[in-house]
């Protein structure tokens, strides 16, 4: 099976939205009965994704393909709305060192760097700025599987 | 069906393939509640950053600064896209990335994410449940802090 057939197919935790996506469904029904134009598919894939989802917006895509077979943005958009794949990197098993020396860095000298991006290496300080590149930088030499930046918020 | 044996059905796949430790603040101030931070990778920026693992939120969201690495690089899927926080409307654009999920045991796990980008965003990075969460299998152990995750 490809990987990107396993992805999740139902949603059942999800049943409880129905309510929301029936009126979803019925809004489609509507725009296909209204000899639609491409920016009415456009406007509908804007509308699922503006309510924080993108499911159902492939399928828009689909659709508008259905009667614009060659309109570039639904073409980009159902290639831009593919299914997301998931893989395991079994090459890099191994490769991160432990994180907590980094953590216990953060836990204790936080206070001192607010508003700041730190670059740490296995509990070390390397470097702290106000700007990320700089943080960045400084780490480019360093082995990655040990290292870690952070933007300290000040609140 | 013994407990054991609950996350490992005959012909599929084991429940996580990895772990990841993870730390419960990483702030000065003080927090009234702990979260889940874990680290993460993204293309653009080789090395982990954290970020705040958040059911309730739709889109993995980063930094300005980091979105302005990530955008260098990729097109968005749409351009102008709102996000509604508890801090009122958001503008910005949802992106295709891929994010790495790093592994302190087992196999770190490559993710193509739904990330929302906006300069307007002024709080940490997260990872959210539609944009990325929900494409795998994950679980939490807060007793030792690790993060299990793995592909449905």
């Amino acid at each position: 099976m490809p990987a990107g057939d396993r992805e999740k197919r139902e949603n059942h935790p999800e049943e409880w939205y129905n309510r929301l996506m029936k009126t979803g469904a019925a809004r489609q029904l509507d725009l296909e009965s209204q000899n639609p134009t491409p920016e009415s598919f456009l406007e509908e894939i804007q509308a699922i994704i503006n309510s924080g989802t993108l499911r159902g917006a492939r399928e828009v895509a689909e659709r508008g393909l259905a009667l614009y077979p060659d309109h570039p943005e639904l073409q980009r958009l159902h290639y831009a709305l593919r299914p997301f794949e998931v893989r395991s990197r079994p090459d890099l098993k191994g490769f991160y060192l432990d994180p907590r020396p980094n953590y216990e860095w953060l836990k204790k000298n936080s206070a001192a760097y607010a508003g700041k991006w730190v670059a740490l290496d296995r509990g070390e300080l390397v470097l702290a700025s106000d700007d990320f590149k700089e943080a960045y930088d400084a780490l480019q030499d360093r082995e990655p599987g040990g290292t870690l930046i952070h933007h300290i918020l000040a609140f | 069906m013994p407990s054991d044996l609950l996350l490992f059905k005959p012909g599929r796949f084991s429940f996580a393939t990895g772990n990841v430790r993870y730390v419960d603040a990483t702030e000065a101030s003080p927090v009234t509640e702990a979260r889940i931070v874990v680290p993460v990778e993204l293309k653009s920026v080789a090395k982990p950053v954290l970020a705040v693992v958040d059911t309730a939120a739709p889109w993995c969201i980063f930094e300005p600064v980091i979105a302005e690495s990530l955008v260098r690089n990729s097109l968005p899927i749409l351009g102008q896209t709102v996000l509604s926080t508890r801090i009122g409307m958001i503008q910005g654009a949802i992106y295709r990335e891929v994010l790495r999920i790093p592994a302190d045991e087992g196999e770190p796990l490559d993710v193509e994410a739904s990330v929302f980008l906006s300069p307007e965003w002024r709080g940490p990075n997260f990872i959210g449940y539609q944009g990325l969460l929900q494409r795998i299998r994950f679980a939490v152990d807060p007793e030792v802090n690790l993060f299990y995750f793995g592909r449905i």
